[in-house]
């Protein structure tokens, strides 16, 4: 590979320690170049003025330097030829840009949709970026004109009610799996037959769908959750208990309440359950802890919540998460903490 | 954004009600990297708010929309914490500014991606915001653990999301690099969200694409962890991109928290035995 500047530059040699074939050009504080150079890298230089190439050294530093031949056997073909324009090393900083001739460029793309898979090979030697949208993502592009299937804002309506069905089978993967089974009425009393699947971890890629309780069912009241510190925080968002939770992906924008416990014996895990109110029914779900979560609903005896899964719980209902830290779900009193 | 350039910084930070301090140390450099004309990439790092943006469109256009929404964020972030509504407003008057860039370019394609962490109280607790829109990245370091915890806007993250292909597959897939969601294009910027507690020792990387295609995780994993500081970190990151490659504009952006007195208890649950 050969560089060339079209004026002279002062060049500096390090040494690369990272890779022994590479090569790098780049500023240097003092207002040369700098080459890094690997240990199987060989250089020889051409100096103004001179027609022959000079073999040069790591921590050499080499004025009057017109061009550069790097032997890198790293599989550069060497028919390579970088043209250094705008190198300046006189201190304005601009070392780059290097041009170089005969290869690819792995550039970002952003197209439309329909351009996508064309423009991709075309990117490889247009520097333009796309912003693409392939007709899976079609729906997960947050467009205020879209349709309401939308998945972002918290102010949307929601297809399904919440005495009605799922999702419609064409809703965005974003959504994730509706919380309510299609056949649950929306009374807490029943809570006990409600048991969604939610094999899922606190963080990473998980789909949470997070609304405004009021959004799918009407004027529906406020519930909350009690703490043993006797904090009590309403469910008008995703609420996050743990010795320390964390909140998965959030895709509407709203803030959930995280809500960390003491521990001593670590019993609780970090980011332990998830409680949200949808519509008039409260939603509890493990989210893979260690211990699981003991529910004890009014009048019935207590039964593990397995680690990661959810069940609807009605007002009154305990929910053990070890260590002594019970919470309870409570009608609303106030504001939060 | 000069084609080079490089930040380092740190913060000791109050907590409210006498929760005692935070000391945080960051270092951000950026590369022009050695296949690209310009450097379309620009950051911002001053506590409370660390961010990377990888600007797309011809010419000027992308180096301007990085600019504007690291700008906004700045503008709009002041004091010792920030806001969730100010940095959705930040990104909200970028968009705005991008559509007016735009114009005087006569380009429609004009836009950024977004991604950063902002130092926020939930509940009397500090907590990063993990904000992102496109393909840059956010990844955290804590224990020697590393973990991305922000997910790519792109499309081969959606196959990876439907099963079609595996991420390993995604990082040689021919779409690789076509993102589906950035600041600009007219488009209302929403950022996915995420919510990470602050737990002393740990280090968090932000960074564009330049350095995730050149350099796999394992390697990031080991130089992140491996360097001295955040400085080191982010001169290592920076210097293995070029090494691999460099061909796009590279920047990395790394936080280090020096010091929590309200550390979060991030030590293995135990068996419960009651």
């Amino acid at each position: 590979m050969r560089v060339e500047w079209h004026m002279p530059v002062t060049l500096h040699i390090h040494p690369d320690v990272i890779d022994p074939k590479a090569s790098q050009l780049r500023r240097s504080a003092d207002g040369v170049v700098q080459l890094l150079v690997g240990a199987e890298v060989s250089v020889k230089v051409w100096l103004r003025h001179t027609g022959m190439p000079v073999s040069a050294h790591v921590g050499e530093v080499i004025g009057g330097v017109t061009s550069m031949e790097l032997d890198d056997t790293a599989g550069i073909d060497d028919d390579t030829v970088l043209h250094a324009d705008g190198i300046v090393a006189a201190g304005d900083a601009v070392i780059q840009p290097l041009m170089r001739t005969g290869n690819d460029v792995d550039d970002t793309i952003i197209g439309q949709p329909a351009l996508a898979g064309a423009e991709i090979r075309q990117a490889d030697i247009d520097d333009q970026t796309i912003l693409g949208q392939p007709a899976a993502m079609a729906d997960v592009i947050d467009d205020p004109d879209a349709s309401a299937d939308t998945v972002i804002g918290p102010g949307r309506s929601r297809p399904e009610s919440p005495t009605g069905g799922a999702a419609p089978a064409s809703a965005p993967v974003v959504t994730g799996t509706p919380l309510l089974p299609p056949a649950l009425p929306a009374i807490p009393s029943i809570s006990a037959s409600a048991h969604v699947n939610a094999g899922v971890s606190p963080t990473g890629s998980r789909r949470t769908r997070i609304e405004p309780a009021g959004a799918s069912g009407g004027a529906t009241s406020i519930l909350a959750v009690s703490f043993p510190d006797g904090r009590t925080v309403a469910l008008d968002r995703a609420v996050y208990v743990g010795r320390s939770p964390k909140s998965p992906r959030i895709t509407s924008g709203l803030v959930p309440e995280l809500v960390a416990v003491p521990s001593p014996r670590r019993e609780v895990s970090s980011t332990h359950v998830e409680i949200q109110q949808e519509g008039r029914a409260v939603v509890v779900r493990d989210l893979g802890s260690t211990n699981g979560t003991r529910v004890r609903a009014p009048g019935a005896a207590p039964s593990l919540l397995s680690p990661g899964a959810s069940r609807v719980v009605a007002v009154g209902t305990l929910l053990d998460l070890g260590d002594d830290v019970v919470l309870e779900i409570v009608e609303r009193s106030g504001a939060s903490w | 954004m000069s084609v080079a350039a490089s930040t380092v910084g740190a913060a000791t930070i109050a907590l409210p009600d006498g929760g005692g301090h935070l000391g945080l140390s960051w270092a951000a450099q950026t590369n022009t990297g050695l296949k690209r004309a310009g450097n379309q990439d620009s950051y911002l790092a001053a506590a409370p708010v660390f961010a990377v943006a990888d600007g797309m469109g011809g010419h000027a256009a992308g180096d301007e929309a990085s600019a504007a929404v690291v700008a906004r964020l700045a503008e709009n972030i002041s004091g010792d914490f920030a806001s969730t509504d100010e940095i959705a407003q930040a990104l909200r008057q970028a968009s705005d500014d991008i559509g007016a860039i735009a114009g005087i370019h006569d380009r429609a394609g004009s836009g950024t991606t977004v991604t950063g962490i902002a130092l926020t109280m939930q509940g009397q607790k500090p907590y990063w915001a993990v904000f992102n829109i496109g393909d840059s990245r956010v990844y955290s370091l804590v224990d020697g653990v590393l973990t991305q915890l922000t997910v790519d806007h792109s499309a081969v993250q959606a196959m990876v999301d439907s099963g079609r292909i595996t991420a390993i597959e995604a990082e040689s897939h021919p779409n690789r690099n076509i993102i589906t969601r950035a600041v600009g294009f007219g488009k209302n910027p929403v950022p996915d969200l995420w919510f990470i507690p602050v737990s002393q020792g740990s280090r968090l990387l932000i960074c564009s694409d330049g350095l995730t295609k050149e350099v796999d995780v394992d390697l990031i994993r080991l130089l992140l962890s491996e360097a001295t500081d955040a400085d080191d970190a982010a001169g290592l990151l920076l210097e293995a991109a070029l090494a691999a490659g460099g061909r796009d504009n590279v920047t990395t952006l790394v936080v280090e928290v020096v010091r929590s007195d309200d550390d979060a208890d991030a030590d293995t649950t135990l068996p419960r035995f009651d």
